[in-house]
């Protein structure tokens, strides 16, 4: 009993130094702000404002930019390991949205760091997202540039795929048992940008396993496949496993493609590149062919590694 | 005695059996014939239920030599054991619905081959057996809705409708009135006396054990302290160092078998 | 006054097989009737010429091989907990229930992590490396349960019990340990693996679980008699004749490659192989000749009909059929504890 309550006194004491020494105010974007990005999006929104250098500690699924790589993780975003995040002496967390995470989001708030909670899930959060980034970090205007180009570059997709027949297209996240992108992801916002339907548009959630038989019955004439990424994944404009399905437009027509999800399925903003892509995947009259670089990430420059030696 | 046993008993040599480090049973040598009751009596835990056990082939390995008809019991298989002789268990389990006459029926297991169904006359010696122990009257209930004792009277039809050889009796009537149980070891008699039946009956009650069996074996911590007649191995002194306790012994008036009553410890020895 | 049941008779057994038969043709056909695709019966048994838009195809390719596959999983399961009851003498003895269930998946989820156990490109290979691990999981799980909850030679329910639940509250956090240390396109895998989901697969894997559980099944009934006898107890049994070592040993063996097909193709599936035993021994009485044949008959309807529901009721969406079985049993259970207490079967 006795050796509990000295720990608790012991613990509530170092909360109360901290809390005395950060809550007062939010540490100025000037005075050096120290970042941990756990949401893999707002790190792409960071580099793209410039402010790789503040993060001081990422995510596990934090991948870009890759020279992020280096630096300590502190786990998933929805449960960060909350003495590493203290540890690096974070003045912000930058987080997902994540009712898993709202109870460790809640005590680090206690424990005076900042919590940005960005729902990134669709296109206007992450629109948001940008704004929010912006205001805090004191680059609000650059912020609203990024956002300007990127609304003009999604405008500029709508209206070009606009008035074409809009091909029925199969976004399939797993593949046994199906599962697809349905109303309310950014996957289903952004084939309707690209001038495409979600055959799955009518399901009850973002993400819904759906019966295999009816988006069979109902004829997809894309079928864009990224359940597949273990090694040796399938890659490219190939049918693959779909064959079985001969009687499907997708496959008659040569048109199921095999894709790294990290090129469609990750949100943020690089959403404007990632529609126009699928755009290729289903309007290559407007928007071209796609190209190699469609299916899979370029081999990317890993972080540099130096080798240690032995020197006598 | 030994010499002039006919082959077709049970001859039981020098019997060893121990659990892991403990022994149980240090050297038995015992004998049933056809047609004869043997009672089994010792305080608990000298190692009666483990002869039992041993000898229906329920506990392997033994040491020393058991012979059923004949044929040591080592090299019989469990099956063949079960077509010369039945037990009838202290505490039987049951498990589901399965009704009485169902229970009894399960007694032709080791003469079925496979997955044969009983035949009719198997299923009349089943209802003769019922009828004989007196529990035809539930041979549709399920046995789990049975009184122990009515239960008791299934699990010995079970063991008739085995058309055994030996009969194995483990405390059968330990759940009983004293009208069934002497209802059950008449049948026991006439089983014995008719079908020329071995039976070995291990027996907690000093007079049943008087009234019924032909020969008496004492067992205490593994070994036989003493063996033979009824009216021979009853005495004051073999049953105080078997049981440790005071007994009075006499002859009963009416039968003229032997009468035990045992005495309270508070009582002064005489 | 309850009926007298007559003794089992090779005409009863016969009856009983049809009629589960017929039970089962007609739930396979109502499987067929309707799903996801438009075809229907009509379109199955009239085809009509050509086959423009798949209709045929998705009946014969999509649905047809996972009302097989329903059918198979479900018998599958329902025979394992039979066979697992007769052992041990207790009706609440599923292969999920006991954690069996759980054993089989963590033997799954490490053969997706050992990467021999894809859905990656291999849709249409008949065996992976998910079925001989998830089967190698549940028999390890089986004999470590009956080890840990046999107390001087028997095993009282409870500790059973407990230690089933024990064990699949372990066994659920190895598997949360094993999907934390899983790449993110394993952990898909997993999680999926495991969501008790009949999949549709070629006719491949079809056949493959259709010789291993039926030969499983066949060998299982061939000592339904010794099962009878089980119900005495070992000793009992023994005395009856029964080799009971051999008996449990095949039984082990045969119920955990019955629970891991199951589990490597179609993930937690719980509680069916305590529903339909139960209810056919309320019908037809507790003798094993007719209750495993008639409950891999029961299991594999009950199992057509849970995934005809679990794939039609949100279209185009689908339920997991784990929770439609669990829904159903979940209450199915908790009733047998209560009402079952005061019996003797748990001794």
């Amino acid at each position: 009993m006795r050796p509990a309550l000295i720990l608790l006194a012991i613990l509530s004491a170092a909360c109360s130094n901290n809390l005395q020494e950060q809550k007062p105010d939010p540490v100025s974007p000037k005075d050096g702000l120290r970042l941990v990005v756990v949401s893999p999006s707002a790190a792409e929104m960071l580099a793209e404002l410039g402010m790789l250098e503040r993060i001081v500690g990422i995510g596990d699924f934090v991948s870009r930019p890759p020279g992020l790589n280096r630096l300590p993780r502190v786990g998933p975003y929805n449960a960060p390991n909350i003495e590493k995040v203290l540890d690096l002496r974070a003045d912000i967390l930058v987080t997902v949205r994540s009712e898993a995470a709202r109870a460790s989001n809640a005590r680090l708030r206690d424990l005076g760091v900042e919590v940005l909670e960005l729902d990134t899930s669709h296109w206007e959060g992450t629109r948001q997202a940008l704004r929010t980034l912006g205001d805090r970090l004191d680059l609000g205007e650059s912020a609203g540039e990024i956002l300007a180009s990127l609304d003009e570059a999604m405008t500029t997709i709508r209206q070009r795929a606009e008035g074409s027949p809009s091909p029925k297209v199969l976004f399939v996240v797993g593949r046994d048992p199906l599962y697809v992108a349905g109303p309310g992801s950014h996957i289903d916002a952004m084939i309707q940008t690209a001038g495409g339907t979600n055959i799955a548009a009518d399901s009850d959630s973002p993400y819904q396993l759906v019966s295999l038989e009816t988006m069979l019955q109902r004829l997809p004439e894309v079928i864009i496949d990224t359940s597949d990424n273990g090694p040796d994944a399938l890659r490219g404009r190939l049918p693959g496993p779909w064959d079985t399905w001969d009687f499907l437009p997708a496959v008659r027509e040569n048109r199921v493609f095999w894709i790294d999800p990290d090129l469609l399925v990750i949100p943020g903003i690089r959403l404007p590149a990632m529609t126009e892509r699928m755009g290729r995947l289903i309007h290559p009259e407007i928007f071209g062919d796609p190209v190699e670089a469609d299916f899979e990430p370029s081999p990317e420059p890993g972080p540099t590694e130096t080798t240690i030696e032995d020197s006598p | 005695m030994s010499s002039a046993e006919p082959a077709g008993g049970i001859q039981v040599r020098n019997l060893r059996f121990s659990y892991g480090e403990r022994p149980v049973l240090a050297g038995v040598d015992l004998s049933v014939r056809p047609g004869e009751i043997v009672g089994l009596l010792g305080p608990n835990g000298s190692g009666k239920s483990t002869l039992v056990k041993v000898l229906s082939g329920v506990l392997r390995p033994y040491e020393g030599s058991a012979t059923l008809a004949g044929r040591e019991l080592k090299d019989m298989a469990t099956r063949d054991v079960a077509r010369t002789l039945a037990v009838v268990p202290q505490e039987p389990v049951f498990g589901f619905s399965f009704n009485a006459l169902e229970v009894v029926l399960m007694g032709r297991h080791p003469h079925l081959a496979g997955l044969a169904f009983e035949s009719e006359s198997d299923i009349a010696k089943a209802r003769t057996a019922l009828q004989r122990c007196g529990a035809l009257e539930f041979a549709h209930r399920p046995v789990l809705e049975l009184s122990a004792g009515e239960r008791q009277r299934v699990v010995a039809a079970r063991a008739l409708a085995q058309e055994p050889d030996f009969l194995l009796l483990d405390e059968p009537s330990s759940f009983m009135d004293i009208r069934h149980q002497v209802e059950l070891y008449d049948l026991i008699r006439d089983q014995s006396d008719n079908e020329a039946t071995g039976v070995m009956a291990v027996l907690h009650d000093l007079n049943i054990a008087a009234e019924y069996c032909d020969r008496i074996y004492l067992l205490k911590e593994g070994r036989i302290l003493a063996s033979g007649p009824t009216a021979e191995v009853f005495t004051y002194a073999n049953l105080k160092a078997t049981f440790d306790t005071d007994v009075y012994v006499d002859v009963n008036a009416l039968t003229g078998r032997m009468l035990v009553v045992p005495l309270s410890q508070r009582r002064k020895p005489r | 006054m309850r009926t007298a049941r007559k003794p089992l008779t090779a005409a009863g057994l016969l009856w009983g097989v049809v009629i589960l038969t017929a039970v089962l043709a007609c739930s396979i056909l109502a499987g067929l009737s309707t799903g996801g695709g438009e075809g229907g019966l009509r379109e199955l048994l009239f085809p009509a010429a050509g086959d423009g838009d798949g209709t045929r195809q998705i009946l014969l390719q999509v649905r047809l091989p996972r009302v097989l596959l329903a059918a198979l999983i479900g018998g599958a399961l329902t025979v394992a907990g039979a066979v697992f009851q007769a052992l041990l003498r207790n009706p609440l003895a599923d292969p999920f229930v006991l954690g069996v269930s759980g054993g089989a998946s963590i033997g799954s989820v490490l053969a997706v992590l050992a990467g021999i156990g894809g859905t990656g490109a291999g849709m249409a290979f008949g065996l992976d490396g998910r079925m001989l691990f998830a089967f190698l999981g549940a028999l390890g799980a089986l004999i470590l349960i009956e080890k840990i909850a046999t107390v001087d030679g028997s095993m009282s329910v409870y500790t059973l019990l407990l230690t089933g639940a024990i064990f699949n509250a372990f066994s659920g956090a190895l598997i949360y340990f094993l999907q934390s240390i899983a790449s993110l396109e394993q952990l898909h895998d997993i999680v999926f693996s495991l969501m008790g989901h009949v999949p549709s697969t070629g006719f491949g894997t079809v056949a493959v679980l259709a010789i291993g559980i039926l030969a499983a099944v066949l060998y299982l009934f061939l000592q339904a008699r010794d099962y009878n006898a089980m119900t005495l107890g070992e000793e009992g049994a023994t005395q009856l004749g029964v080799d009971v070592e051999r008996v449990k040993r095949r039984t082990f063996v045969l119920g955990s490659l019955l629970t891991g097909l199951a589990v490597s193709v179609a993930g937690l599936v719980g509680f069916i192989g305590l529903v339909v035993p139960h209810m056919l021994r309320l019908v037809l009485g507790p003798d094993h000749r007719m209750l495993i044949p008639c409950s891999f008959l029961g299991g594999a309807s009950f199992l057509v009909l849970a995934d005809l529901l679990a794939r039609t009721v949100i279209l185009p969406g689908e339920l997991p059929v784990g929770v439609i079985t669990a829904l159903v049993g979940g209450p199915f259970f908790l009733y047998l504890l209560r009402t079952r207490r005061t019996g003797h079967e748990f001794r």
